[in-house]
Order: C-alpha cells, then sequence, then structure tokens
C-alpha cells in the first residue's frame, strides 16, 4: 500500500476513531440525558406529592379550623350551661343554707327545751325531795317554805299561761302588737266589737291572724316546727324565748297590702217555727236599699235621675210592660243608654237563673231590680254575696226584660235596661251576641245592652203601624225531640207570647204516645201576621235577630220556596270560653241548595214573604262536647266542591320557615306527620333555613316533600287538586298533641278547630268524611252520614280561645292559586262558596306566629261566608 | 214448673234490671212451687235441663236466636222480656241491630214479658199473635206500717227548716239517648221557683260514676241551688229516700223514656217521699199521690195535707196493690205462664214440622259463640260474601249479586243433606280455609268472578245487604227446599236484612 493510501487511512481510522468517540459521548449524553428525565419524573412525582400533601394539610387545616370554632362554640354553650347550672347550684346552696339554718334554730329551740326540762326534772326532784323531808316533819313552816319555792320556780310558766293580763302587757311591751293596723286588716274583729288585744290573744293567733306588720304568725310557725307543735301563742314565745334563741321573725304578708272591705250579705230568710201560729208570708225582696230609699217601682221612677239613659230605660221598660206586641201602633224605642252606678266590667249567668254583675267599684248605693212578668214590673231579690262591686241578681225569669236601679253618689236613682237578659254569658242566645261581635266592624262598642237595645228598637219598629214583623209564626220540628229543648219549657212559651206575640204549631213524623205529648205541649195561639213562618228543629232556639226583624220586601212577592238559614253552634258548657261560629248563609239569589234544604235538623223560612236581603242566623244549637280523640279535624275544603277522590298527595302544603327558628318548624312537620290524613300531604318547604328541617321533612314525608325558593316554584307542577299554607309554629292536634293545648293555655297563644273533613275510625279502618262547612254531609240522605254530621257537629264544640284567625293558615283550590300568584289578580268568585280558611283543623300556634304572616297572602272572601271565631268577651 | 231466665252475663245480676225483676221474685215463685234459674247465656248451652219455661232477658245478639230455636225444638216453652225500648226509634240507625234481632226473636217465641204496657204495645205491633204480660216492677217493701209516721216527720222537718230535701237517683246515662242527668238538668230549674219564696232547695243525686263526665256535671251546675252528687248504691239509695222529703223525677218524650216502668216512684213513694214529676206523664197512675209543679207541693206541705200522706193512704195502698206489689205480680205471672204452658201441652201435641232446614246466616259481624253452637244442633252455617273469611262455613256464599253470578260452595260434610238431584251437579271447586268445597252447576252461573268484599267501601256494602240476603235464601230454598232463617248480625253499623227477615 503507498503512502497516499496510508495517510487517508490514517485520516479515516482518526476520523473512524472521532466519531467513535463522539458516539461514545452522544452514548454517555443520551444516557445523561435518561437519567435526567428520570431525575425530573422523580421530582415531578415529588412535586405533585408535595402538593397533595401541602392540599391535604391546608383541608386538615381547615377542618381543625372548623373544629375548633365548633369547640368554641361547644365551648360557649357549655359556658351558658355551666352558669345556669352555676346559678342552680348557688340557688341550691343557699336554699340548703337556709334550711341549715332553720335545722339548726330548731335543733337549738329543741336543745334548749330539753335543757329547759332537764331543769324542771331536777328542780321538781329536789322538790319532791324537800317535801318527803318536809313532810316526815309534817312542819306548817316547811309547807309554807315549800310552797314558795314552788311558786318561784313555775312563775315564768304560771305568768304565761294562767295570766293573761301579763301576757298582753308583755305583748303590748314587745311593739309588735299594733291594735289600729289590727282592726283596719281584720274589719270583722272590729264589726263583732271585740278589743284587739284580746281578740288576738284568745282567737287571733290560733286562726293565723297576724299582730302587727311586723310580726307573721304563720312564718313563725312554719320555721319553727317545735313552737307549732307546742301549740303556744307564738308570738309570745318570740318574746319571751325566741329572740334570745336567735330565731328570726319575718313580717305579715299583709303588711304592704290594702285592707279588704267585708262583703255585704243580705238579711237572711226568715225561719218558720212550727208554735207559730200564722203562716210566714214569702220573703221579700231584699235589695241593697236602706230603709229610707223608695222601693216599688212607681217610687223609683219618681225619683229618677233626669239623664238621658235613665229615662229611657225607664220609658223602655214601661213599653215592655204595656207590651210592644199591642196593637198596630207606632212605637218609638227610646234612644239612650246606661245609667249605672259604676262601669259595668261584666255581666254573666252564674246559673239558670242568677246573673251576676261585676263593676268597677263597690255599689255601696241602694240598689233594686225589676223584671216584667205579666205585663207588671215586679221586684226581684238581689243579694252582694262577694263584695261591694259584685251584684247577684236572683231572676224570675232567665228572658224576661230586666231593669237594675241604682244610685248615684248625689242619691239620685239611675237605672239601665236589658232587654234581653238570654244575650248574657251562659244565656240562651250568648252566641248570637258573640256571632254579632264577629261580624261587627268594631267589636269593642258592643256590649250585650247595647245589642239588647238595638234589637228591641228593631222590635218595636217591626210592631209599628206600618211595618210587619219578619216571623208570624214558629213551626217546631218534633222530628227526634226529647222534649227537653226551650219549645218545652213554660218560662220560655210564656216569654215568646208576650215578647212577640207568635202562635207556635208542632209538626211530627212521629205518631208515639211521646210526640203527640209533646205536640200537645208545645201547640199555642198568637196573633200571626203576614210574615214568615219559621221552622226550628225543637231541639234549637229561634234567635232574637230574626224574632225581632220586620219583614222588608215592599211587594211582599210570593216565595214559597223552603230557604236554608244559618244556625250556630255551641257547647253546653258554659264555663269554657266559648266561641261563636258562624256557619256561611245560603245566598238568597238561588233557591238554597240540595243538599241544605232536605237536611235534616235545618231552620228554615216557609210563607209568602221573602226578605231582599239576607235574614241571617235562624236558629241556635246547643252541642254536648265531644273528645278532641273521637275524630281528627283535618282540612277545610271549597264549599262548593266534594274532596270526594281524597288520594295520597291531595293537598299540596307550602310550609313557610322564614323568620322562625328550626324548633318550631320541626313541630309543625312533626304534627302534620301525626295526622291520619298525613299519606295525602305534600310538603313543600319554603325559605328553610336548616338543613335539619329539609331532612326531617325527607324523613317524614320521603318522596312527598320538596324545598321551594318561591311561592311561584312552590306551587309550579302541583298535581294535587288542593293547596294550602302552613306557617312554621302551626301544631296540628290529635290525642297525641293535647299536651300541646297547655302550651296556649299558659301563652294565650291563638287554636281554633273546624272539623270540615273528619276522619272517622269505622272497623278496622280510618274513614275520611267531609262535612261541607261543618253542616251538610257530603253523602246527604244516608242516614250514617247524618249521624256523622251529628258528630262532627259536636265537633264545633272542639273549641279553644282564639284571639284572631292567623292569616299564614289556609286551603284553596290550585288552580286558583296558581292564577293568583302568577297574574296578582287578587278578586273571589264568591258565588262557588270558595272557603278561605282561617280556622280549621285543632291547631296550637307556638311562637311569633301571629306577628308573621305567609309570604304570599291572598285577600280573605266575605266574611260573614266563612268560619268565624273571636274569643268571648269578659 | 221450672223457669230459666237466660241473661248476657253473672254481671247482669247486680244491675237495677236483675234485681228488680228478678231476685226480688225468686223466694215467691219458690213457695209457689216453681223453680226459677237465672243462667248467663255462655253457660245455657252446656245445661242438662233447660226447664220447661226459658225467657231470654237481654241477650241482644244471634245465641239468643239460636238458643231459642233449639229450645223450640226441644219441645220448651220460649219467651222473652223486654224492658227497655231500643226498638221503636225507626229513623235512628244505631238500633238497626235491636230492630233486627227482636224480629228475629218473636218469630221464636210462645209469649212475651214487658215491664210496661208501652212495651207490651210494641211487641203486639211486631206480632200480634204473641200473647203478651206485663209484669210491674215490685216494691222491695211498701212500709205499710210506719210510713205515715215518716211521711208526717219529714214534713214537719222541712217546715221547721224551711228546706226541701230534695233527691235524685238512678243511671245518669245511656249509651244512645239523652236521659238520667239531662233530663234532671233540663227539668231541674223549676224548683228555683220556691227559692223566691223562702224555701231552701238541696239536691242531693245518686248514679254512676259513668254518667258523671265534664258536660253532665257541668249541666248540673247550672241548676240554681245547691247540689251534693254521690255515688249509686242500693243501701245509700234507701238512705237518701228515707230521709228526703221530696223526689224529683223527670223523664223526657223519647221512645226510650216514656217505655220504662213505674219502679223509680213506687220506690220514692214506699219510702215516704213526695213526687214530683216534670216532661212526659209517665207516672199517671199516681196522680192522685204525686205532683207537677213544686209549688203544689209547698203549698200543700204548709197547709198540711200533702198528697202523698195519711189522709191518702188508702189510696197508696191500692195503688201498690195494683202496680207494685210483688206477691200480685208473681202470682200473675205464674198464672199467665201456666196458662202459655196449657196450651202449649195441646199444640205440642201436633206434629212438628221437622223438615225445614234451620239456617245460621251470618252478616259483616257475626258471633263466633252462635257459630258453635249452631254446629251442635245441626243448624245450617252459611257464610254470606260479606262474612269473615274466617269461619269455616256448612255453605258459603261468594261473587257478586249484579247479574245473579252469587257462587254457592257446600262444604264436603253437607253434601248428605241434598237432595239426590242437587247431589249429582256438584263439582269440586277447591279447599277454603282447609275445607273442601263443592260448587254447584248453575244454569246462569257466569265464569267465576269473585268480587273481594272485604274491601268494598262501607256505603256499597250496606246497599248490598238486603238484596244479597234475599238472593241467598232464594238460592237455599232451591237447593234445601223449606228453610228457617236465622241472621247472625252484631255490627253496630245500621245492616238491615230486609222485610222478610219479619215475616213468619
Amino acid at each position: 500500500m503507498s503512502t497516499k493510501d496510508s495517510v487517508p487511512e490514517a485520516q479515516v481510522a482518526a476520523l473512524t476513531g472521532k466519531l467513535k468517540n463522539k458516539r461514545n459521548a452522544r452514548a454517555a449524553a443520551d444516557e445523561m440525558i435518561v437519567k435526567l428525565e428520570t431525575q425530573i419524573d422523580a421530582l415531578r412525582s415529588d412535586l405533585a406529592e408535595a402538593v397533595e400533601q401541602a392540599e391535604r394539610k391546608e383541608s386538615d387545616l381547615v377542618a381543625l379550623k372548623e373544629r375548633h370554632w365548633r369547640i368554641e362554640r361547644d365551648h360557649a354553650a357549655l359556658g351558658t350551661t355551666l352558669k345556669s347550672v352555676q346559678d342552680e347550684l348557688r340557688e341550691v346552696t343557699r336554699k340548703y343554707r337556709s334550711t341549715q339554718a332553720t335545722l339548726a334554730r330548731t335543733r337549738a329551740g329543741l336543745d334548749n327545751a330539753r335543757a329547759r326540762e332537764a331543769r324542771s326534772e331536777i328542780a321538781a326532784a329536789e322538790l319532791a325531795d324537800e317535801l318527803r323531808k318536809l313532810r316526815s316533819k309534817w312542819h306548817i313552816r316547811a309547807m309554807a317554805a315549800l310552797w314558795a319555792s314552788i311558786v318561784r320556780v313555775f312563775a315564768p310558766l304560771r305568768n304565761r299561761k294562767a295570766n293573761p293580763r301579763q301576757a298582753a302587757n308583755l305583748v303590748i311591751a314587745s311593739g309588735l302588737f299594733d291594735r289600729s293596723w289590727y282592726e283596719e286588716r281584720y274589719p270583722d274583729v272590729k264589726q263583732t266589737g271585740s278589743d284587739p288585744l284580746e281578740h288576738f290573744m284568745c282567737h287571733g293567733w290560733q286562726e293565723n291572724r297576724d299582730p302587727g306588720p311586723d310580726f307573721s304568725v304563720s312564718r313563725y310557725l312554719r320555721e319553727n316546727p317545735d313552737v307549732a307543735e307546742a301549740g303556744c301563742n307564738p308570738l309570745l314565745h318570740y318574746i319571751e324565748f325566741g329572740q334570745s334563741e336567735g330565731r328570726g321573725a319575718q313580717k305579715s304578708k299583709l303588711a304592704g297590702r290594702a285592707a279588704t272591705p267585708l262583703p255585704t250579705f243580705a238579711p237572711p230568710a226568715p225561719v218558720y217555727r212550727p208554735d207559730e201560729a200564722e203562716r210566714i208570708a214569702p220573703a221579700a225582696p231584699a235589695p241593697l236599699a236602706t230603709p229610707d230609699t223608695p222601693a216599688t217601682f212607681n217610687e223609683l221612677r219618681e225619683a229618677r235621675h233626669s239623664d238621658i239613659g235613665t229615662s229611657a230605660a225607664f220609658e223602655g221598660f214601661e213599653a215592655l210592660c204595656a207590651g210592644l206586641k199591642n196593637g198596630r201602633r207606632q212605637v218609638a224605642w227610646p234612644e239612650g243608654r246606661c245609667g249605672m252606678p259604676g262601669v259595668l266590667m261584666d255581666c254573666w249567668f252564674i246559673s239558670e237563673r242568677d246573673v251576676r254583675l261585676r263593676f268597677d267599684q263597690a255599689i255601696t248605693k241602694p240598689a233594686a231590680a225589676f223584671q216584667v212578668i205579666g205585663g207588671s214590673p215586679q221586684a226581684i231579690r238581689i243579694t252582694a254575696p262577694l263584695g261591694g262591686e259584685i251584684v247577684d241578681l236572683h231572676l224570675l225569669s232567665p228572658l224576661q226584660p230586666l231593669l237594675f236601679v241604682s244610685q248615684n253618689a248625689d242619691n239620685s236613682v239611675v237605672a239601665t235596661l236589658l232587654v234581653f237578659p238570654s244575650l248574657l254569658r251562659g244565656g240562651l242566645h250568648h252566641l248570637e251576641y258573640l256571632a254579632h261581635l264577629a261580624s261587627a266592624e268594631d267589636a269593642s262598642l258592643i256590649d250585650p245592652f247595647t245589642f239588647s237595645s238595638d234589637l228591641a228598637a228593631s222590635l218595636a219598629s217591626s210592631r209599628a203601624e206600618d211595618n210587619t214583623p219578619a216571623i208570624s209564626s214558629l213551626s217546631i220540628d218534633l222530628q227526634d225531640a226529647t222534649g227537653t229543648g226551650c219549645f218545652f219549657d213554660p218560662v220560655f212559651r210564656a216569654w215568646l207570647r208576650e215578647t212577640f206575640d207568635v202562635p207556635i204549631s208542632a209538626v211530627s213524623g212521629d205518631h208515639d204516645a211521646g210526640a203527640a205529648h209533646l205536640a200537645r205541649i208545645v201547640g199555642q195561639d198568637g196573633t200571626g201576621g203576614n210574615g214568615a213562618t219559621l221552622e226550628l228543629p225543637a231541639d234549637m232556639v229561634p234567635s232574637l235577630g230574626l224574632l225581632c226583624a220586620a219583614l222588608d220586601d215592599e211587594l211582599g212577592r210570593p216565595k214559597d220556596v223552603p230557604l236554608g238559614l244559618a244556625h250556630l253552634y255551641g257547647v253546653n258548657d258554659d264555663s269554657q270560653p266559648s266561641l261563636a261560629v258562624m256557619i256561611p248563609a245560603v245566598p238568597l239569589d238561588l233557591p238554597s241548595s240540595a243538599a241544605v234544604t232536605h237536611f235534616k235538623g235545618q231552620a228554615r223560612l216557609r210563607g209568602s214573604a221573602g226578605f231582599r236581603r239576607h235574614p241571617g242566623i235562624a236558629g241556635i244549637k246547643r252541642v254536648r262536647t265531644a273528645a278532641l280523640s273521637n275524630g281528627e279535624l283535618l282540612f277545610p275544603v271549597s264549599a262548593a266542591l266534594p274532596l270526594t277522590g281524597f288520594k295520597p298527595g291531595a293537598i299540596r302544603l307550602v310550609l313557610d320557615c322564614g323568620g322562625d327558628i328550626e324548633e318550631n318548624a320541626l313541630r309543625t312537620l312533626n304534627s302534620l306527620a301525626m295526622q291520619s290524613c298525613a299519606a295525602m300531604i305534600e310538603i313543600a318547604v319554603l325559605n328553610a333555613a336548616s338543613l335539619a328541617v329539609r331532612n326531617h321533612a325527607d324523613a317524614l314525608f320521603q318522596e312527598r316533600t320538596f324545598e321551594a325558593e318561591s311561592w311561584e316554584s312552590a306551587i309550579a307542577w302541583c298535581e294535587a287538586t288542593f293547596c294550602g299554607s302552613v306557617l312554621s309554629g302551626t301544631v296540628f292536634h290529635d290525642w297525641r298533641t293535647l299536651a300541646m293545648l297547655c302550651d296556649f293555655v299558659s301563652s294565650g297563644a291563638a287554636s281554633a278547630s273546624c272539623p270540615l273533613v273528619t276522619s272517622v275510625r269505622v272497623g278496622k279502618s280510618w274513614s275520611t268524611h267531609i262535612v261541607d262547612n261543618g253542616l251538610v254531609a257530603e253523602r246527604p240522605g244516608d242516614p250514617y252520614a247524618d249521624a256523622l254530621v251529628q258528630s262532627s257537629g259536636s265537633l264545633w264544640g272542639c273549641t279553644y280561645p282564639v284571639r284572631a284567625p292567623v292569616a299564614g293558615l289556609w286551603i284553596t283550590l290550585t288552580e286558583k292559586l296558581a292564577r293568583w300568584v302568577h297574574s296578582e289578580t287578587h278578586r273571589l268568585d264568591r258565588a262557588d262558596g270558595d272557603h278561605w280558611c282561617t280556622a280549621m283543623t285543632s291547631t296550637t300556634f307556638i311562637g311569633d306566629i301571629a306577628g308573621r304572616s305567609a309570604g304570599f297572602e291572598p285577600p280573605l272572601a266575605d266574611p260573614s261566608r266563612f268560619t268565624s271565631v273571636r274569643i268571648c268577651k269578659g | 214448673m221450672k223457669i230459666t231466665f237466660v241473661i248476657p252475663s253473672r254481671e247482669f245480676l247486680a244491675s237495677a234490671g236483675a234485681r228488680i225483676r228478678y231476685l226480688r221474685m225468686v223466694p215467691l215463685a219458690e213457695a209457689a212451687g216453681h223453680s226459677v234459674n237465672l243462667i248467663p247465656i255462655t253457660e245455657f248451652p252446656d245445661l242438662f235441663d233447660a226447664g220447661d219455661v226459658v225467657i231470654f232477658s237481654k241477650c241482644f245478639d244471634a245465641r239468643a236466636i239460636v238458643a231459642a230455636a233449639r229450645c223450640q225444638t226441644e219441645g220448651r216453652i220460649v219467651g222473652i222480656d223486654l224492658f227497655d225500648d231500643y226498638f221503636t226509634q225507626s229513623s235512628d240507625s244505631r238500633m238497626t241491630l235491636y230492630r233486627t234481632w227482636l224480629d228475629q226473636m218473636l218469630l221464636r217465641t210462645d209469649f212475651a214479658i214487658c215491664s210496661t204496657p208501652r212495651m207490651a204495645e210494641i211487641v203486639s205491633q211486631r206480632r200480634p199473635d204473641v200473647p203478651v204480660h206485663v209484669f210491674n216492677d215490685p216494691a222491695a217493701d211498701i212500709r205499710e206500717e210506719m210510713l205515715t209516721d215518716l211521711i208526717e216527720e219529714k214534713r214537719l222537718r222541712a217546715l221547721a227548716e224551711r228546706r226541701i230535701a230534695l233527691s235524685w237517683f238512678g243511671i245518669g246515662d245511656n249509651p244512645f239517648f239523652p236521659v238520667g242527668l239531662e233530663d234532671l238538668a233540663a227539668f231541674g230549674g223549676r224548683f228555683a221557683q220556691l227559692q223566691d219564696s223562702g224555701w231552701k232547695i238541696d239536691l242531693t243525686v245518686l248514679t254512676n260514676a259513668r254518667a258523671l263526665d265534664a258536660d253532665r256535671v257541668a249541666q248540673l251546675a247550672r241548676l240554681p241551688f245547691p247540689i251534693t252528687v254521690e255515688l249509686w248504691s242500693e243501701e245509700r239509695e234507701t238512705e237518701l229516700l228515707l230521709e228526703s222529703l221530696c223526689c224529683f223525677l223527670p223523664v223526657n218524650s223519647q221512645p226510650f223514656s216514656i217505655a220504662k216502668s213505674l219502679n223509680r216512684a213506687v220506690s220514692a213513694l214506699s219510702t215516704g217521699c213526695q213526687v214530683v214529676w216534670a216532661g212526659y206523664p209517665l207516672y199517671n197512675h199516681f196522680d192522685s199521690l204525686i205532683y207537677e209543679d213544686p209549688i203544689e207541693l209547698t203549698a200543700d206541705l204548709e197547709a198540711g195535707n200533702l198528697r202523698h200522706s195519711k189522709d191518702n193512704f188508702e189510696t197508696y195502698l191500692q195503688l201498690m196493690n195494683e202496680f207494685a206489689s210483688l206477691e200480685n205480680e208473681v202470682d200473675r205471672m205464674t198464672k199467665f205462664l201456666e196458662k202459655i204452658a196449657a196450651d202449649h201441652a195441646q199444640t205440642s201435641a201436633e206434629p212438628v214440622d221437622v223438615s225445614r232446614v234451620l239456617v245460621l246466616l251470618h252478616g259483616v259481624q257475626t258471633n263466633g259463640h252462635a257459630h258453635k253452637a249452631e254446629r251442635n244442633s245441626r243448624v245450617l252455617s252459611v257464610g254470606t260474601p260479606l262474612s269473615p273469611p274466617t269461619i269455616v262455613y256448612d255453605v258459603l256464599f261468594a261473587g257478586r249479586i249484579a247479574g245473579g253470578d252469587l257462587h254457592m260452595l257446600i262444604a264436603e260434610p253437607m253434601l248428605y243433606r241434598l237432595p239426590a238431584n242437587m247431589a249429582a251437579r256438584m263439582r269440586f271447586f277447591g279447599k277454603i280455609n282447609r275445607m273442601p268445597y263443592f260448587a254447584i252447576d248453575w244454569p246462569e252461573n257466569r265464569p267465576l268472578i269473585l268480587h273481594d268484599w272485604t274491601n268494598a267501601h262501607l256505603a256499597e256494602t250496606l246497599a248490598a245487604y238486603t238484596g244479597l240476603f234475599e238472593k241467598i235464601i232464594l238460592r237455599l230454598e232451591d237447593v234445601f227446599g223449606p228453610i228457617d232463617v236465622m241472621i247472625s248480625e252484631s255490627s253496630k253499623l245500621p245492616f238491615e236484612p230486609g222485610a222478610w227477615s219479619r215475616v213468619a
């Protein structure tokens, strides 16, 4: 090979070497890159891990912060609890110390008593010993010494027990006995003429009367049981021993209280003695009058005050004596009312025949009272049993007009007239008065006297020459009558005859001896006239409003259509605060719905005369109350639309929790779930602030509950026919929630009852029945339905005092609600008798429900068309 | 003659009804040579010898009907004793059960005993051919010897104290009707007028605890004079009446009340009480001894000529003799029963028609004891579609009534009772309650569609009841020939079996 050839070879070799080196270098670089990439990956993964770890730490930190916050909250709650526990502990400690102190005093007293007893025993033993010695000597001087020592030892005891004068001196010297205070606080002592100190020492302390403002007998005895046990005068004990033993004396409870005036009693009735030959004359009325007061009606009339109220009362009373019914003459009812000796605070029947008047001040001046009996004034007995501000009138008739006469401070005679005493609480027509209150614009202006006077004016006007009484006869339906209603009471029939002069006839579907007997009793004559005939079931009381009304049809068009009228239902028990329940009236332009007219037990008008306006309530019926457990009161429905297909999800209730505490919403949900209709309810929870409320609703109503943000969304996609509103804090009752009633009784919250739909247990199953407006069975004509109506009618009696209807508790047709919500057209189509419920199932409202209202408040319908409720006045 | 009174339970013996009507008569009836036995209906089926005369008292269920039917087939004389009117309130659906029971019972009784003419009238209206005897509630003691002195003593005390010691006693309530304390509250107010003339009224009420609920007590509290309420006991009643000047007896006019006996007036008069009544004139037989108006009572009291006093003592004895003498009442009743027995002896000589099949039809709520009782007495137990499904019936009806597709299933052990032509048409249906049942191929039967009556609405059941029973009876007559139907229905709902049940 040549050099030329060898050079390139060397170069090639060199280049090859270089190439090889470069290749090696590259391979190394690649290896390095791979290594670096691996390192980068590792670092990346480390970084991710670190980030993750950081995130975890961060969330841990948040959790810790939350925990810390919770702990802080719990700590605060515990602090509050601790504070209350500490307070309780402090209170308990205080009581414990006080008890300990009492105990210590008692022990000390007992120890002292024991010591005294021991000393006495020792002294007695010594004396006995001495006596024995003396006896053995039988010496007269020793006897004298013995007697002197006995007297010396027992001197304190003898002084206390045997010498009242010394004891009295001790009491006087103590300054704890206050003669004038004692006389003032215990006026009976003064009345008997006893010396106050003597009275206290002999009887007063035994009757727990205090000697003065600074010593309480009862407290001393309570705190010192040993003294009570010993049966000694506590004041004397305190003066002699108690104060030196460290026993305390408390002030008298009566110290700061005004003295109670003595009640005035009527003179006792004369007592017959068999040896007295003459018969005792009937007891004369015993008014509060003094002997020089004119007692007869005529004398009182002459002496009357000239104020307009008194004059009107006397004139009205005389007009009633003459008989408003008599003749077709123009009778003007006198205007003006209430000539009272003080402000009459309340007036009510305390029994069937006794009326109690309560004034704001004591009636110290003479009084008398009269009733129209047989067309002339008859004096009635008056007593004042409970103190000067209370006056009891023993009526001769609970229905006849009553004139109460008394004297003013200037001795002038004032009088007030109550034409219809039965309007008072406990009277036959009291419910009518309550109904009148419920429908009045300003109920505060209407008292039974005013209402009574208005009715009398209406009665006088209807008997005027150019008028015709609305009711010219009464027809009593004797079916199922028992003969215990007012129409079988001679006093009631006499009142009807004398005041209204309407003939009464009887209609009877029964033909047994009992019905025949009742028909004979009820029938009575009267003048009659062109007015209508009022048909009433025998157990109903005709309303005063209708009896006093004039026929107002100018044309006198014949209209012989039976007309269903409204009734009032009331409970028998007048001791309970009662409600007026106004049942919707039937519109006059319709010949009354079939359901109403053929329903048994209705009041109806029959005759050739019509009314231009609805004559109002026709009858009052009293029913026995039924226990709350007899039926669960559920939901009211439209007056026109029956709820026949009551099925699960038939009603959607919007539970508005806005602004209320969680606990109230939970109680509302619980009480709804307890209702037997719970399966029919869908719940839309509105404004739920707490998750607990939503979860609880889910747990109770499962898929039938959802959350809504507004009324629009609450009723969106609603397939239920009915939709209603319930405010959080409304607790629906059934027998399991009776304890809830205690809540409202103590807090004065509202509650109401309206059995428009009742659930009744039939055999083993529950049956839901709808009672339209509380009156008409959904299936009229069915005897069983009638019975149900009877029972639910009595459920109206399951009512409790209410202040006012609550706006946030109602139910209506979903489609109407949707229309109102969306179009904001607040107009009701009243022809179909929409029932805007203001009082529904028996409920209690807890919390501040009266102050709140639902987010959406539809307008109320005509108030006369729905159940209205109002607390009884007075 | 051996007389057996079948009563609802042993507890019934403590009631006023049993005490006054039965226990008082036992010694006298036995002295007259008769044997009187009181037996609860639960023990009646086990009785070895039920006696010659069996009288059912207050046993308002199917057991009495089945027992009466059995007694008749055994040749005994069967009667019922009625002293409470649960039957004439035709518009009251709660009384349907009682009306159906009475109609069924009267078909199987030879006579009836009633406490008053009014109750006798009720029986006569329903079954004019059934002889009725009025057995007045007898007085325990008419106190002939000491009564005039007692009355005079009460009069003097009342005048001296110017006080009317007034009393009211008795059961204060009833599950169906307003009675007792409600009457007292309704009519008691008329004594208030006496207070206007200076009389003090003190009313003492003796009644049962159940009646003293809040409502009734509240009603009583409305009376305008003081009232003391005590729980009733027989001893306390006597003690109170012996102390009281006057006993107030208000009676309302509903059918239940006007059918009551005179026993309260008798008790009051025989303890020297003046009686003031109110409401319905139930006690008008005693008009010459009692008052309607309290004012008249006080006028007579002051004038010294009370109606119930020694001046009228002859009248008192005469009226007691007529309406409350134990001897007379027992004598009259035994004579009545002897006459019935004599008549029965004549008719029983005639052959008894045994061809009729006795059938007990079970209603919606039947009496299990009646079912057991009829198992022993060859009575056919028939279940209707409405009857409880747990009982094994001899014949079971199922299906609808509309269109007549009512299936009649007969239990295997009963097949032998079918006529031969019917037995041939039977085909096996299946087992119900482990009992093999056979169905008859009836031409008008369509394919079996059993209607589930257990879930039927109440209104539907009520409506179907009458028609269903009529159809079942027609079908039973077709299969078994002449039948004698008894109905066991204890439901308090108004299940009315129809007019056919009243036809003999």
